[in-house]
């Protein structure tokens, strides 16, 4: 049997030479107005954004003087008065009504604690899931043990976002059962901050293979199964063992797809079903081998981007 | 650069080559009968790798990476918005210098690759913090001192250098957030290089910046 | 780290039906990105990339005595203990016991994780890996099938020698760090260049001799090329696979790794990991290691030759 062994030398970069540079003038016609570097993209620690005192200060900024300054590095946000500074790189810190993927690290009296790589572990409480049919409803009788026969450690499950506490950690629910434990499949993580927030996060793609698009940044790709659309069998929910029937073919479609996602997460392009397939579509097009479709990722982008349905995500969606 | 980090910068400036990685915030374990103020914490952690210098260093820090440490948290610590961390929490930033060139030097390389860590992690600043180092050496005993600055290991340990210095400054602030003077020079000559390493400062506060909008990440800057 | 039980049979399952979760087959390595000489205070260096894993190796030849002293000059506590083990074990592998470390210079290693290589370990569990690392590249290197020709090193027996510095920074992982380790240091030892040093006698005794080091004029290290090069096989499953990811790793049972040199020689063959083996396995792991092995030796020649006949660039770069 074959094996593949390639060495690649690094490329060269360009040093960036010091240049002196003077502080922007300030724009002093009196009004409420942003500064020039507001309407640029990236904003240091320090960098003053807006001069005047009516804009209400968000994430991100502190006040100095009469100023606001940014704290972060990052983008400016504006809604209406409201200004704040997106760090370029976060955890994810989520909405309610979020779908994401997690997974439990800690099983406790009557909840589960989740990983859904936020600033703190989420919580999903034991009256957040959807309990079967048939299954002692006496919460009170619900020990470590029965807890496990739903979610065990290491479990990933995929739920939505229902409220926050008070310390900022998030509560989740899994009562539809769309949500659940998650089989079938291999998990990718990419920057949450890639993730845009859309109509519906899972997606069943033409190749057999189902998506789950977590917005914290962990997507589940698996195959396709009926119970993936439909509404599952409520034995179905808490099943941990994967399918005896797994073509090599949707094996290798579920490879495809992990590194069409990867390759677009390192060209950090925004990502959604439409492009994991546009850019799934263009490798298979290019003929590009499953395993090479990350280290060709640019050749494979530039494909996918002059076919007729590539859909360009709009950044201030 | 280091992905697991949470945030991470690397810096090349001549011949130093420098790395940071910030850690955080993360809770703090309260200790048993905690005297400890629950009030978040900046931590500190400079070495020099084995193989950064002419001569091979051990594992076990020695007094001039113990003194770095702190210098890097006082260099550091004017710019961190304290309140706006967790309470009991703790940020840990590592530095470690691949190659060196001169100590001083090299120490203000790591503030300057710190802060720009701290940014990438998500840190909330007042201000990045520039280092910047420089020598005092006459270039004969009647003729007045030159302030060089950056210099290298063969100018800041040359025998007749009469002094050395690092500072930090957090530019957009105009302000001095750490300055450190070694040796024995005149009044005017602090003066002097006062001026000159904040010019400094600024002009390589524009060069980070620039590094830092065009990649969104923290990255090379030589 | 953590994987769910549906996982762990997703990638296990992959793995016998040789279509990796990244697409890769059984015996398929990731490429490689490799630098050598970006450390201008070290003799010799390596960077080494594969995926995220990060290697840095830098070399550093010193002059030092062929027993350690307790009280050699400028030496710290932990570089005293590492060299006196090195004596020991060489002491321990040569024939002749006592006497058959005194004609040859030693190499030191050690290896450093940075806490961002192993984020689920503790900091315990990180020395102790960082120690299991060290030991593994000190053992072959002094050992017999370590290809260096110590004795090269040796500039007047039984008082001088070279001592070289092997020292390892771990910046990150995904996957078993063991192969890329050893072919960091072999690419670093390949590419270093030591001063040279001539011996004179100045008297007439047998041991009236000193030496002198060169300013400008450096040699190799003897022996380089033949250093061999690691190949970890991984049992996962019922086969074996070659450079896994961390979470194929996480799914291994045993594992073997095949020291392998340049000639296809097998200088070393050791079992880690909870599980057990089948003998045929063993056997399989050491025929596929040996054959992986020496692919990666070509490629490795064949990059470095590359590189130097290419104009250098900057630590990294890409």
């Amino acid at each position: 049997m074959s094996s593949v062994v390639s060495f690649a030398l690094p490329a060269a970069r360009n040093p960036v030479k010091p240049e002196f540079t003077r502080h922007d003038a300030h724009l002093n016609d009196g009004e409420s107005t942003l500064k020039p570097q507001a309407r640029a993209s990236v904003v240091l620690p320090g960098e003053e954004i807006a001069t005047a005192t009516s804009f209400m200060r968000g994430h991100g900024t502190y006040p100095l003087n009469d100023k606001l300054q940014s704290s972060l590095a990052g983008v400016i946000e504006r809604v209406n008065k409201l200004i704040s500074v997106r760090p370029l790189r976060s955890r994810y810190s989520g909405e309610v009504g979020d779908v994401v993927v997690g997974r439990v690290t800690e099983v406790g009296q009557k909840r589960w604690k989740v990983d859904i790589n936020a600033r703190q572990d989420a919580v999903l409480l034991l009256s957040s899931i959807n309990l079967p049919g048939g299954v002692q409803r006496r919460k009170s009788e619900m020990d470590e043990l029965n807890m496990r026969k739903f979610f065990t450690d290491g479990d990933l499950l995929s739920a939505e976002v229902q409220s926050f506490f008070n310390d900022g950690g998030a509560s989740l629910q899994t009562r539809n059962t769309k949500y659940g434990k998650l089989r079938n499949g291999t998990l990718v993580t990419v920057p949450s901050s890639l993730i845009r927030r859309s109509k519906s996060h899972f997606h069943t793609l033409s190749s057999g293979v189902h998506l789950i698009v977590g917005l914290n940044g962990n997507i589940w790709v698996s195959k396709a199964t009926p119970q993936s659309t439909e509404e599952k069998d409520s034995e179905m929910i808490y099943m941990g063992t994967n399918d005896d029937d797994f073509s090599d073919d949707v094996r290798r479609n579920i490879a495809r797809t992990c590194n069409s996602i990867i390759a677009l997460a390192r060209c950090q392009v925004l990502i959604n079903e439409v492009l994991i397939f546009n850019m799934y579509e263009a490798a298979l097009d290019l003929d590009v081998p499953v395993k090479d479709i990350v280290s060709r990722r640019e050749e494979i982008l530039s494909h996918a981007r002059k076919a007729r349905d590539f859909m360009h995500i709009d950044e201030t969606q | 650069m280091v992905p697991a980090a949470n945030g991470s910068a690397f810096m090349e400036a001549g011949k130093i080559k420098v790395m940071a990685a910030v850690y955080g915030p993360r809770q703090r374990p309260a200790s048993a009968g905690s005297t400890s103020s629950s009030s978040p914490v900046l931590l500190c952690d400079f070495k020099f790798a084995p193989f950064a210098s002419p001569s091979r260093r051990g594992y076990l820090k020695d007094s001039s990476e113990r003194a770095a440490s702190l210098s890097l948290l006082r260099a550091l610590e004017p710019a961190v918005r304290y309140e706006a961390l967790p309470e009991r929490s703790a940020v840990d930033v590592f530095v470690t210098v691949l190659e060196e060139d001169g100590v001083q030097a090299s120490v203000a390389s790591a503030i300057t690759c710190a802060s720009v860590a701290l940014a990438d992690a998500g840190i909330e600043l007042y201000d990045l913090v520039i280092g910047c180092s420089a020598a005092f050496l006459p270039s004969s005993p009647d003729t007045p001192t030159n302030v060089l600055l950056d210099p290298t290991v063969v100018e800041s340990t040359h025998p007749s250098c009469t002094g050395s210095l690092i500072m930090a400054a957090m530019p957009s602030l105009a302000e001095v957030a750490h300055f450190e003077l070694d040796g024995s020079v005149s009044g005017e000559e602090v003066g002097e290089s006062i001026d000159l390493a904040l010019d400094a400062c600024a002009s390589l506060h524009g060069a980070v910046k620039a590094v830092i909008a065009g990649s969104g990440s923290g990255d090379t800057v030589s | 780290m953590l994987l769910s039980p549906a996982e762990i049979d997703y990638i296990t399952k992959s793995c016998d039906r040789n279509i990796r979760t990244d697409g890769r087959s059984r015996l398929d390595l990731r490429p490689f990105l490799i630098e050598t000489g970006l450390l201008a205070q070290a003799n010799g260096s390596c960077r080494l990339r594969v995926d995220a894993t990060d290697v840095v190796v830098g070399v550093k030849a010193e002059i030092g005595s062929i027993v350690p002293e307790r009280f050699e000059e400028g030496a710290e506590g932990d570089r005293d203990e590492d060299d006196a083990e090195v004596v020991r074990d060489v002491q321990a592998q040569t024939e002749d016991g006592g006497d058959g470390a005194t004609d040859r210079g030693r190499v030191v290693c050690s290896v450093d994780c940075a806490p961002s290589a192993a984020p689920y370990l503790s900091p315990l569990a990180l020395q102790s890996l960082s120690a299991e690392l060290s030991q593994s590249v000190s053992r072959l290197l002094n050992g017999p099938g370590g290809g260096l020709d110590l004795k090269s090193l040796c500039i007047i027996p039984r008082r001088t020698c070279w001592v070289l510095y092997v020292d390892a920074m771990i910046l990150d992982s995904s996957g078993h760090l063991l192969d890329p380790l050893h072919l960091a240091v072999r690419a670093a030892l390949l590419t270093t260049q030591i001063p040279l040093v001539t011996v004179q006698r100045v008297g007439t005794g047998a041991l009236d001799l000193d030496y002198d080091v060169s300013a400008d004029r450096t040699v190799p290290v003897n022996g380089a090329i033949g250093v061999p090069v690691t190949v970890t096989l991984h049992r996962v499953g019922t086969r074996l696979i070659a450079d896994p990811t961390a979470q194929e790793e996480r799914c291994a049972t045993a594992r073997v790794t095949v020291h392998v040199d340049g000639k296809g020689r097998v200088c070393g063959v050791k079992k880690g990991g909870k599980g057990g083996l089948e003998a045929g396995l063993v056997k399989e792991a050491v025929r596929e290691g040996r054959r992986v092995g020496l692919d990666v030796v070509k490629g490795l020649d064949k990059v470095l030759e590359e590189e130097g006949k290419g104009q250098r660039v900057g630590f990294f770069a890409a």
